[in-house]
């Protein structure tokens, strides 16, 4: 039954003092059927909530359990909005939420001591009053095996900048991880539980992260920087270990352009590769379009990289493959579907780049906002294929002539990208390509920014429509095959990049814009065209 | 009177090639009867010291989607945004992201 005000906690609980108050939403953004906590609930769907869309807290602290009986992962919420499941985690392991108590935050005061060891045995950090961003940045290992609360309530978090795992711990002592329920005996972050503190909205962003930080004006920016570089590459680690992108040994070309987000890739993956022990043979890869005045400057500044951080680069261009340089290219096209051109190219230089030299995987420096774009531009070009596989943070094999390709900066969002790029005073390039005015992603990424501005998840709420959709059965998927001149990949007799060539050298630049699989027999049998197909694929002046 | 104020102004990420190119910037505000906030630093600079096309960098009173505003290196959105005042040397950095890579 849908009702306002169903309170199915038991009412065994201490008489609260606050009036502790939750409410459950069965969708997302607060809607659908609600139901409302004021005491724990140790079963929520024996209570009757089928599934949690969004939590408003009006009166907290609660913590939330993944399970049933106060087990499984903790989520901590303080008064304020959770419109969506991952507003209030991000280890991103678990959607459940099944009982819920209050806190009781019964001191003003908070004191906590954390030890390397079982049983409050040996390295230790002590924190009073405080929140600890990165233990890292005091010099303290992330090993927590035990932990002995005096006062007040705190949550510990697997990762710094309060990320990752969450732990709950209120006035006592905890032997061993177990006892706070992690199986890991790993700590890098804590923070003080502050009763009717304010949770501001959009926890995703670096706001709240640099926020937290920014309250201790005693430590200064050397631990805020500190802790937002650990923090996201911490994150770019876990992207890699739980989408298994890597596997120790192999060889990883780096698709370098210069830009700010395979600078720092290019930055972020060295670093990690040694941190961590990936085993990588890491080398850059960049492609040359032949833009003057854009990519011959770019490639200045991946030559300087190529310095900095002594991996090695190959440059492939257009030129030596195609026998086309952009410049040349939009000389015939002009500045209409001109991306279409490059786009195309690109990808197939850099598998051709990475057979050359027998790389195993290729990355690419494509961040959250530009999947969020590519979804978006998917949605409006109704491309139910692309839309289907755009979100995959990599590619398999496809088959011969294809090396796998991911992105590891799948989940960072531009703007952290940018602040690392600048904190760390890495050297990229950013001018906008001088072709690029008129290309239709420009249009979906203002949108996105406008709709960013307005709420700061809306990215990542894009990312995660995109990965749930799915395409009913029936549906007519183009079948991947490969193109009978080149080899390449391709749905069709010819690959785009052979049709658009083929264009382009027959003085037809329209060839591969738009549809004309109807005509790839013909061009394959080097049959001529009618006066009236030519007519149609002739480059069209405004 | 509030007294003139000097400030660092940085333009960075490609939105320094709406001003000549200049990433670093010595600005001296003028003397006037209320502080400076950021809502008049976006005025004064849209006044002052834009070359081209302005609505690449604002957009009604505040900076356009897409340009990071860091203020004495933390998020404007942790100062008060618009509402932060100005105190003398300053250092205001404006990051285009918008800029393709």
């Amino acid at each position: 039954m849908a009702s306002e005000h169903p309170t199915p906690a038991p009412k065994q609980q201490q008489p609260v003092i606050t009036a502790f108050k939750l409410v459950i939403y069965e969708q997302e953004n607060f809607q659908g059927r609600c139901h409302e906590l004021t005491a724990a609930c140790n079963q929520l769907q024996e209570a009757g909530v089928e599934k949690v869309g969004s939590i408003l807290v009006h009166c907290g602290p609660w913590v939330g359990y993944e399970q049933a009986g106060c087990k499984g992962e903790q989520f901590v919420f303080e008064k304020g909005e959770y419109p969506r499941w991952d507003s209030w985690t991000n280890s991103r392991r678990s959607e459940n939420l099944g009982s819920f108590r209050p806190i009781k935050v019964d001191s003003q005061e908070h004191k906590i001591v954390l030890y390397e060891n079982p049983s409050f045995a040996g390295k230790k950090i002590e924190i009073i009053d405080d929140d600890v961003p990165s233990f890292h940045a005091h010099g303290y290992q992330e090993k927590v095996s035990s932990v002995r609360v005096q006062c007040g309530c705190w949550v510990g978090y697997q990762y710094p900048g309060y990320r990752g795992y969450q732990y709950l711990f209120e006035k006592g002592e905890y032997k061993e991880c177990s006892e706070y329920g992690a199986q890991l005996p790993q700590i890098q972050s804590v923070r003080r539980i502050r009763d009717l503190q304010w949770h501001q909205r959009g926890t995703n962003g670096l706001k709240v992260r640099v926020n937290r930080v920014q309250q201790r004006p005693k430590t200064g920016h050397s631990l805020c920087k500190e802790c937002f570089f650990w923090a996201f590459e911490e994150e770019v680690h876990q992207t890699i270990i739980s989408a298994r992108l890597f596997s120790p040994g192999e060889t990883v070309g780096i698709g370098a352009s210069g830009g700010k987000d395979s600078t720092v890739l290019a930055h972020v993956m060295k670093v990690l590769n040694e941190r961590y022990n990936y085993g990588l043979t890491l080398l850059l890869l960049s492609v040359d379009e032949g833009i003057t005045g854009y990519r011959d400057d770019s490639l200045e500044t991946v030559k300087r990289n190529q310095q900095q951080y002594e991996l090695p680069l190959t440059i492939v261009s257009y030129e030596e493959l195609y026998g086309w340089t952009m410049d040349a290219i939009v000389k015939q096209v002009g500045l209409k579907n001109n991306c279409t051109f490059c786009g195309v190219f690109r990808r197939q230089a850099l598998d051709r780049g990475a057979m050359m030299l027998n790389v195993d995987k290729i990355c690419t420096g494509h961040n959250a906002d530009d999947v969020a774009e590519t979804v978006l531009m998917n949605v409006l070009r109704g491309d139910i294929a692309r839309l289907r596989r755009c979100t995959a943070i990599s590619t398999a094999s496809e088959g011969e002539g294809v090396v796998p390709r991911c992105k590891p900066l799948k989940y960072a969002y531009e703007k952290e990208i940018v602040l690392y790029a600048y904190f760390k005073k890495l050297d990229y390039f950013s001018t906008e390509c001088v072709y690029s005015p008129n290309a239709y992603r420009g249009h979906a990424r203002a949108f996105l920014k406008d709709l960013e501005a307005v709420r700061p998840s809306a990215i990542i709420d894009v990312i995660h429509s995109g990965e749930n959709l799915s395409v009913r059965e029936g549906v007519r998927m183009p079948v991947q095959g490969s193109c009978s001149r080149c080899g390449y990949i391709s749905s069709q007799a010819l690959c785009k990049a052979c049709v658009l060539l083929e264009g382009l050298n027959r003085g037809l630049p329209r060839l591969g814009i738009g549809k004309h699989h109807r005509l790839h027999g013909k061009i394959l049998a080097k049959e001529p065209l009618t006066k009236e197909e030519e007519r149609k694929l002739k480059a069209v002046d405004f | 009177m509030a007294a003139p104020i000097t400030l660092h102004l940085e333009f960075g990420g490609g939105a320094e090639l709406l001003f000549e190119g200049v990433k670093d910037h010595q600005v001296t505000l003028p003397s006037q009867s209320q502080p400076w906030d950021m809502k008049q630093l976006l005025v004064w600079i849209r006044a002052n010291m834009l070359k081209e096309r302005p609505e690449l960098f604002v957009q009604g009173d505040t900076v356009r989607p897409g340009i990071l505003v860091l203020i004495n290196d933390a998020d404007w959105e942790l100062m008060g945004e618009l509402t932060y005042e100005l105190q003398d040397r300053d250092t205001v950095v404006f990051i285009s992201t918008l800029h393709g890579g």
